[in-house]
């Protein structure tokens, strides 16, 4: 995503990328970038909340006056659980090996 | 902490070996953003989504896009990539592809408008000369031709 990135802000439009895999996006940076501590797969957040959609996306807008130079990633004030319960990291761990088995 | 998915792809990898990752050989920054409130904004996405009419992608090397409708009204849509990490997706496409928030944020006034089209391309493929040199600009094209002033990229 950062290749397509960076190509359209040579085209003199600015980017913002929103992701999830914090450790990618550290490698390849890309111009402009929000992380979002959700499971991969699930950037916005859960399947048929609205709102929680809406919220990602309004947090990750507010972040944009405060980009001063290419490359930065912000991090976003989410957290997947309300208690801070990260649990789901084994799903995850768990869809991504099945796709080698 | 945020989980650290690089080691799990990498023992993991099939016989094609670990992701390779590439940086720009171009790096590009636009040192402006527009207001957000007089923006055009689009949603690209790399899930490789379509219309059910539309050529079906070929994942994984496959460097073709589609542009797709922004109104969320619009659900005969259909996911290519192969990712397992498609679950939810499936069930509800808004978790990777927020149509109906970006929408919801123009009647709110948060966004100026929304392009009427949303731009979905197979991410993780390795063809990187073929995505900077064609696929990235045949997408700046179609933003600038569409007056788009910000464009959202979500990885999939």
């Amino acid at each position: 995503m950062s290749l397509i990135a960076h190509g359209i802000e040579a085209r003199g439009i600015p980017t913002l990328v929103i992701g999830t895999v914090r450790d990618v996006m550290e490698q390849v940076p890309a111009p402009r970038a929000v992380f979002v501590d959700f499971p991969v797969g699930r950037t916005f957040g859960r399947p048929g909340d609205a709102a929680q959609h809406e919220r990602v996306l309004a947090a990750a807008f507010a972040e944009l006056p405060a980009f001063t130079a290419p490359g930065q990633i912000r991090d976003l004030p989410l957290q997947w659980a309300p208690d801070g319960d990260r649990a789901w990291e084994a799903m995850v761990r768990e869809e991504l090996l099945s796709f080698h088995r | 902490m945020p989980l650290a998915y690089l080691p799990i792809q990498a023992a993991h990898a099939g016989p094609e070996g670990p992701r390779r990752l590439v940086q720009s050989s171009q790096p590009a920054w636009c040192d402006t953003v527009p207001p957000l409130d007089a923006a055009r904004v689009a949603l690209l996405s790399s899930a490789a989504v379509r219309e059910a009419a539309q050529p079906p992608f070929v994942p994984p090397e496959d460097t073709s896009y589609r542009a797709i409708p922004a109104d969320p009204a619009v659900t005969d849509l259909v996911i290519d990539h192969r990712s397992p990490v498609g679950t939810d997706a499936r069930r509800d496409l808004e978790v990777v592809l927020p149509r109906a928030a970006f929408a919801a944020l123009q009647r709110r006034g948060v966004v100026g408008t929304v392009a009427p089209s949303c731009f979905t391309f197979v991410g993780g493929c390795r063809l990187h000369q073929k995505i900077e040199g064609e696929l990235a600009p045949a997408l700046a094209a179609e933003l600038a031709a569409l007056d788009v002033t910000l464009a959202v990229l979500a990885p999939y």
